[in-house]
């Protein structure tokens, strides 16, 4: 018998379709992924019924689970479809949109949101000034490196946000991985200028406070960033905050 | 209700980090505080000599001064925004434990439920206890003569539906799951309290105050439950201070349904 590749996929015409279960069955071969496998169906777009159907539509870049684009949900588990190998997978293999973001089309979601809330907090560094800020690259120990290197692996891909029970469409949660990358921003020399500015903005509506400790993004992260260390060190820093601005300031 | 909450989410939005801290900490002291001081009190209950021992206790503590501003400032006005803000806290959850079922998950879920359940439950504890007096006025004040007796009648002769046996099966279910319910509440709180004040970061650090946490919050749960099981035994023990008997009607439906 012919080996045989088996996916049930979840479709959506449009943002306001019904959502419906549609089959396909593909040819074996080694090696596959489920990105490479959906190219071989966006070819061959026949369903197990043996009708000829409009592709299956998914959001795709890298191919190297580095930019977040093919975040979707995978035989039940939020990760990239590009990492997720055919020969690892139980069949069916049912891929799945994410759900906290809004659906464009099949499993194709707006992750906008997740760079919205990168702009809330102030996730970034200002570089240029009309002042000088270091006349060397500024000395950043070892230690430091390494644990920055941990969190500068994000690819804003989502599925921490998507595993999270406190990040949804009616909460203004800015969600995990913003969090972590307030942290990242915080340690770097050139950022702490504005550790101020960015800890107020998680103090802030739908900041860090919201976060209620169900600790699901850490498990699910594909890049296995330590994001409840991140939320605990940010805690710290914002009660340190807190008192700063009650007693000091 | 529906105005006090609707207040209360604006607020949250205006000032959420002072009020999330004040929520947490209001949750370690001073209703943290007051529990582990009433489970010690409770455990008192326990063994020879345990009416006299729990009697002296609660005695004790209505004797203390200023009491009226104690309660007021240490127990209710507390509770009441430890509630109250908490039930805004807990509607933003979109639970998912069965999707990702997770330890850490299922906490984080339990925290909430048992934050229902425990307010429901001291509802009913205040009213069957605390404030009993006001509900009915043949009811004696708990601080009053005998607290023991008073507290065992309470608990084990408690008939707000008529059927004795049901009553009392209810109230001591109740007590029980509330009991637990409070624990892990509390347990659970400590720990996340440590997380959201920056006191434990690292995943090991984590771990360690949970198991910390967790000990305290099975410390309380055994003062609480040599509690209830001190009074229980007490009805044998100790022969019904009054002429009232209250235990007599839990007997007859048993024999009735043996006999029938
Ligand atoms: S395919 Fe993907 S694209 Fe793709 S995300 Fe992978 S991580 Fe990148
Ligand atoms: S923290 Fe991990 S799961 Fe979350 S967006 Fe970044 S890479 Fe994805």
């Amino acid at each position: 018998m012919e080996k045989e590749i088996h996916f049930k996929i979840k479709r959506q015409q449009g943002p306001d379709a019904q959502p419906y279960w549609e089959e396909f069955k593909m040819p074996y071969a080694p090696s596959h992924n489920v990105v490479s496998a959906l190219m071989y169906l966006r070819e061959h777009p026949t369903n197990t019924r043996g009708e000829k159907v409009d592709p299956v539509v998914w959001d795709c870049n890298c191919m190297e689970e580095v930019c977040g684009a093919c975040a979707m949900i995978v035989n039940g588990e939020p990760r990239q479809a590009c990492a997720a190998l055919i020969d690892d997978l139980e069949q069916p293999i049912e891929l799945e949109p994410l759900t906290k973001f809004p659906l464009v089309r099949d499993l194709m979601v707006d992750r906008q949101k997740m760079f919205d809330a990168l702009q809330q907090v102030k996730a970034w560094i200002k570089v240029d000034g009309s002042w000088d800020i270091h006349r060397h690259a500024p000395l950043v120990s070892p230690k430091v490196q390494d644990i920055r290197y941990l969190f500068s692996r994000c690819m804003t891909c989502g599925c921490c946000m998507e595993a999270c029970p406190q990040f949804h469409e009616g909460s203004s949660f800015v969600g995990p991985a913003p969090l972590g990358q307030v942290l990242l921003h915080n340690s770097h020399p050139a950022g702490e200028y504005d550790k101020e500015e960015r800890l107020h903005a998680v103090m802030g509506d739908g900041g860090i406070t919201d976060c209620g400790n169900a600790q699901n993004c850490v498990k699910v992260c594909p890049k296995d960033i330590p994001l409840t260390d991140a939320i605990a060190r940010l805690g710290r820093q914002t009660t340190a905050q807190w008192l700063r601005d009650l007693f000091t300031n | 209700m529906a105005t006090t909450l609707s207040d209360a989410k604006l607020l949250d939005s205006k000032y959420p980090f002072p009020l999330r801290k004040l929520h947490s900490l209001c949750g370690i002291v001073p209703m943290g505080v007051f529990l582990c001081e009433h489970m010690l009190t409770n455990s008192m209950a326990f063994g020879v000599g345990g009416a006299e021992k729990f009697n002296d206790s609660v005695h004790f503590l209505h004797g203390l001064p200023y009491l009226w501003a104690l309660e007021l400032f240490g127990i209710f006005l507390p509770f009441a925004f430890h509630i109250i803000y908490g039930i805004v806290i807990a509607l933003t959850m979109a639970p998912n434990v069965r999707a990702y079922n997770y330890v850490g998950n299922w906490r984080y879920f339990f925290q909430r439920i048992t934050a229902y359940f425990a307010f429901g439950f001291i509802v009913i504890h205040l009213f069957n206890y605390r404030f009993a007096h006001w509900a009915i006025p043949e009811k004696e004040f708990i601080g009053s003569l005998n607290p023991f007796e008073l507290t065992r009648d309470g608990l084990y002769a408690w008939t707000p539906f008529g059927g004795a046996q049901v009553a009392a099966w209810f109230m001591i279910a109740l007590y029980w799951i509330g009991l637990a319910a409070v624990c892990f509440h509390f347990a659970n709180g400590i720990w996340s309290f440590c997380i959201t004040w920056g006191i434990a970061i690292s995943e090991k650090a984590q771990r360690r105050v949970g198991v910390l946490a967790a000990a305290i919050g099975i410390l309380l749960f055994l003062g609480g439950g040599l509690g209830l099981v001190g009074l229980k035994n007490a009805e044998t023990q100790i022969a019904p201070a009054t002429e009232e008997a209250p235990m007599h009607h839990e007997e007859a439906p048993m024999v009735a349904v043996l006999e029938g």
